[in-house]
């Protein structure tokens, strides 16, 4: 019989439970606010436009967090460039840039370019390699988030609530602003964990769930942050146990306790005496 | 007596473009205790007006003097129904701009928010949730968030949009009450026959066609505000706004 060491003894799944911990509190922070106003589909383009800067970032001798940070930023201004001027709207904007962004990435990291860049680990994320430098980088991920939250919830509640008109739109606040930056840099923390692909497993998924059930944007924010750390821990565990990715493993979990939350609310609501 | 003025516009003019303004030339004095209905077609200003009172449009020309917090109360469908807020959490909305936000929102302010929320009406259903309100109730929440934030001037954008009458008839109510204490309450509206129970009404179309007391309204000010939107019904002597929009 094959005894399997204590996983969380292990020094690698102790900074991958690290990596989770840190990442949980920016899901309640910020998944919020991306179910609450609609940004599920700019999340998922940040993440996935630094991919191009991630593949060139090793074999330039650029560290990663930065070349990611310089793409999803200029992403991010691109974003806001093609909306305001082409006349599109954001989510066709954002679906240009993804392809764009990907595209670009695909071609660097091919054998054309003999970049050498794990694919794999820059797509789908490498939470089991998880070092020093990268948990710096999430606490340093974390601090700015909270700061920027503390700073801005209140605002990002309240104009959140009030969708725009159909009038011109309004000059785009400092808050809004705040809050795009923030999930940039969550999104950007969330890679090394789950990859390029995928942060929405972390930042969308257990906020959407919680969605399902909160009754106060207190309770959504809580209800996320538990269930990002429990199912990246869970996740975690499980791909420990069957050898299979990481990252993937959190994101399916996700994915499952979603579908199942979803039935139990659907259940709940037909169930006689339920409020209509 | 002579009452203090509370909104005073001087050459009035602005837009979302530079050199292409959406409205210009509007001059109006409104005192305290004073409700004023603003009449225009749509794309005819009425909005942008209420940009330009509360300095928020990227081009103003002209001055604007307003005596005490000016707070804009939307259309209740401009509240996200689905969004897990309490009537009480509206509410409170109002004050989260006075206060650094370092500091809680404490016991005052909540109080102010409860306070606001009896003001409309609303105290019993302080705990529900905004989408489940009515359509009347969430327009009341929405005046309890102005009031919430110690508003003297309320503009409110077509409140009684998607409002059935007897709804209608608390907010009118409500914006009397307001009125009577001294607050100034502009509401841009359609109902031509409405606007005759305000204390004075101002008709936009990109310009200021007419400011003045509501029976003082022509049917030529009618057609020089609505153009081809308005139909006069035959016999009362009654007109009635056709919205054309373009889609």
């Amino acid at each position: 019989m094959v005894l399997m060491p204590d996983p969380l003894g292990l020094p690698f799944m102790q900074r991958a439970a690290l990596e989770i911990l840190l990442l949980a509190p920016l899901a309640a922070i910020l998944g919020a606010q991306i179910v609450l106003r609609r940004l599920a589909f700019f999340t998922h383009g940040v993440g996935a436009a630094t991919f191009p800067g991630l593949v060139v970032a090793g074999p330039a001798g650029i560290p990663p967090a930065l070349a990611a940070l310089a793409v999803g930023g200029g992403f991010a201004a691109a974003l806001a460039a093609l909306g305001r001027r082409g006349g599109l709207g954001r989510d066709v904007a954002t679906g240009l840039l993804l392809v764009a962004a990907l595209a670009t990435g695909a071609v660097l990291a091919s054998d054309v370019f003999a970049s050498g860049a794990g694919v794999d680990r820059l797509l789908f994320g490498s939470l089991l390699a998880i070092g020093g430098g990268e948990l710096i980088a999430g606490a340093v991920a974390l601090v700015l988030v909270a700061t920027a939250a503390a700073r801005c919830r209140r605002a990002w509640v309240a104009s959140g609530f009030d969708q725009p008109g159909d009038g011109p739109p309004a000059a785009v606040t400092a808050s809004e602003l705040a809050l795009l930056a923030a999930i940039a840099v969550a999104a950007i923390a969330a890679i090394d964990a789950v990859g390029a692909l995928l942060v929405g497993a972390i930042l969308v998924v257990p906020a959407a769930t919680a969605r399902l059930f909160a009754g106060s944007v207190a309770e959504l924010e809580a209800g996320a942050g538990l269930l990002a750390l429990a199912e990246g821990l869970t996740g975690l565990l499980i791909a420990y146990r069957l050898d299979a990715p990481p990252g993937a493993a959190v994101a399916v979990l996700g994915g499952a306790v979603f579908a199942l939350a979803l039935a139990w609310s659907r259940l709940a609501e037909r169930r006689p005496g339920a409020a209509s | 007596m002579r009452r203090e003025a509370a909104v005073v516009a001087r050459g009035l003019g602005g837009g979302y473009t530079a050199g292409r303004p959406a409205i210009e030339g509007l001059d109006f004095t409104v005192p305290a205790g004073t409700s004023v209905a603003v009449l225009g077609p749509n794309g005819g200003g009425k909005t942008t007006l209420f940009r330009a009172l509360l300095d928020e449009l990227p081009e103003r020309s002209g001055t604007v003097e307003i005596a005490g917090p000016v707070a804009y109360v939307p259309q209740t469908e401009r509240g996200r129904l689905d969004f897990p807020v309490s009537a009480l959490d509206v509410a409170l909305m109002g004050t989260y701009g006075e206060a650094p936000w370092y500091r809680p929102l404490g016991r005052e302010r909540r109080a102010r928010a409860r306070w606001a929320l009896e003001r409309v009406g609303l105290a019993e259903r302080a705990g529900d949730r905004y989408g489940d309100l009515s359509g009347g109730q969430r327009q009341r929440a929405l005046i309890a968030r102005a009031l919430a934030g110690r508003a003297r001037v309320l503009l409110l954008d077509e409140p009684f949009s998607g409002v059935d009458r007897p709804s209608a008839e608390r907010i009118l109510s409500v914006l009397g009450e307001l009125r009577e204490e001294g607050r100034v309450v502009l509401v841009s509206s359609h109902d031509i026959e409405q606007a005759r129970r305000y204390d004075a009404v101002i008709c936009v179309n990109g310009r200021q066609v007419f400011h003045g007391r509501p029976d003082a309204i022509t049917p030529e000010i009618l057609r020089r505000t609505y153009g081809g939107e308005i139909v006069e019904l035959a016999g009362g002597g009654r007109a009635i706004v056709v919205q054309h929009h373009d889609h």
